[in-house]
């Protein structure tokens, strides 16, 4: 693929370098939960619903969080996948939310609760991890879970020199731009609690890139944080 | 003594403005530098020294005293287990039922074997908490009244529990027509009681059908629920017909009755 990146300052789809795309916040979507949310940036939409907090199996055993991610087999922008569930990419951003949440989630307030995640792509055009992260801390947060902070997530990526905000899919898949490197941050400390990369065009990282791009994310995430508790405040209001 | 502090919204990690030398209660924690911080999203309030933050949706947190109405999940080696929609589910004693003979006694091997009869796997029941564990999560129910016990003739609508206050009377009667029994835990039971016939009649049937559509209504608009809230509700949609009564317009009818602050 020989598409432009970056077109007189401008990205594909008319942003600047370092601008994120439309984030819609929808709570509530899903009846039979203790909470949900729905998250679109642009054109990725993810859905989060929260099970819990519940009895464990075992009494007295100490509580955990499940997670289950799922993507629909039609999100894809890209080539239809037939199932998702159950693949490395999948297993292994479950363990990680899992690891993450139980950071940032109080459960000592529940010692013996379970708490099941559920995490749902709709539609996938780039930074679908990110959206998730988001999505699933606004779902939390509806659920009325106890959490120590906002976790926050925004990805970044590295062109001639320039670092992008907030990929779509056509440019975390093209081979000129070092993508794509997601982090997640608590929404007051900006402590880092998630930091991922995994690019396909065979780039060498170099500290001043990271650095830079790191930099470009924590960036995104504060913007991604005042826009979730905007939407938040409003949708308690009316 | 609930003494308001700023009004405002808080979120998770959100500092509470308070005064120095407050306490973290419920709600709250305490960072590293000593600030008292949010980790719910609601409305901060402080009684004395305590702050704490009172959630605007969560699952129930039993009270000592609470009216509840549960689902029997497990039948245990002399207790029962109870899913009230907590973030655990409550225990019931053998020893803290009603015999229905009504005898006082201590509980024998014999009974243990019967308790299926008294209270069997899914079986609804209203209680009373008796008490909370020391760490505040696990309830102990009874049902030492005859108020109390197994629940039939009716239908049981689940609202969020922010929404039903304490009142003085939680089992009461609608126009001499139908009863309904509000649970603290967001659960309510819409009945019709009279021991006299086997079978409920049609007409009550609908009635019950009528007053749990109206409750989650209520439940959808926000309006904190309670026999005159009920009865207001149920004038305003008194023309509209049981088929239509869940739809979109109708809520747009009661939404102004009381909202949640």
């Amino acid at each position: 693929m020989t598409e432009e990146i970056l077109f007189y300052g401008f990205r594909q789809d008319g942003r600047r370098p370092g601008e994120l795309r439309q984030i819609k916040i929808k709570l509530g979507v899903v009846d039979n939960s203790s909470g949900s949310a729905l998250f679109q940036i642009g054109h990725t939409s993810v859905l989060a619903f929260i099970h819990g907090p519940k009895q464990t199996k075992h009494e007295k055993e100490s509580g955990h969080i499940h997670c289950y991610f799922n993507t629909a087999y039609f999100s894809s922008s890209g080539e239809r996948r037939k199932f998702s569930k159950g693949d490395k990419k999948s297993n292994e951003f479950e363990a990680n939310v899992r690891t993450m949440f139980e950071s940032v989630v109080l459960m000592e307030n529940n010692p013996h609760s379970d708490i099941d995640i559920h995490v749902l792509v709709l539609a996938d055009d780039g930074s679908v991890e990110c959206a998730a992260i988001n999505a699933i801390t606004l779902s939390l947060i509806h659920a009325g879970v106890p959490l120590k902070d906002f976790l926050v997530s925004c990805s970044s990526g590295f062109y001639s020199g320039m670092p992008l905000i907030d990929l779509t899919y056509s440019e975390s898949t093209s081979f000129q731009v070092i993508s794509e490197y997601r982090v997640a941050v608590l929404g007051k400390s900006l402590q880092i609690a998630y930091l991922n990369y995994d690019d396909i065009g065979g780039h060498k990282l170099t500290p001043e890139v990271v650095r830079e791009i790191t930099a470009m994310a924590i960036e995104g995430c504060k913007q991604v944080h005042f826009i979730m508790k905007q939407e938040l405040q409003n949708a308690c209001s009316n | 003594m609930e003494i308001e502090i700023e009004r405002n919204l808080v979120m998770p990690g959100d500092v509470v403005p308070c005064p120095t030398g407050s306490m973290p209660g419920y709600g709250t924690y305490q960072n590293e530098v000593g600030e008292i911080v949010s980790n719910v999203m609601g409305y901060p309030a402080m009684y004395n020294r305590l702050v704490c933050v009172n959630s605007l949706r969560g699952c129930y947190i039993g009270e000592t005293g609470n009216v509840v109405i549960g689902r029997i999940s497990q039948v245990g080696n002399k207790r029962w287990k109870v899913d009230i929609g907590a973030s655990q589910e409550a225990a019931l004693q053998l020893s803290s039922i009603d015999l229905p003979t009504g005898e006082h006694r201590i509980r024998s091997e014999e009974d243990q074997l019967h308790m299926r009869e008294y209270f069997n796997h899914n079986d609804l029941l209203s209680a009373e908490v008796q008490s909370k564990s020391q760490e505040g999560k696990a309830i102990n129910l009874q049902t030492r009244s005859s108020k109390f016990g197994k629940l039939k003739n009716g239908m049981l609508v689940v609202v969020s529990p922010n929404l039903v206050a304490r009142m003085r009377q939680h089992f009461c009667q609608l126009n001499n027509e139908v009863d309904i029994i509000f649970g603290r835990n967001g659960w309510i039971w819409v009945y019709y009681n009279n021991t006299n016939e086997l079978e409920v009649p049609l007409i009550r049937r609908q009635q019950i059908v009528r007053i749990s559509c109206l409750l989650k209504l209520m439940n959808k608009a926000l309006v904190m629920i309670s026999p005159e809230k009920i009865q207001q509700v149920f004038e305003r949609t008194s023309d509209i017909e049981l088929e239509d009564l869940l739809a979109e317009s109708t809520l747009e009818r009661i939404k102004d009755i009381d909202a949640v602050e």
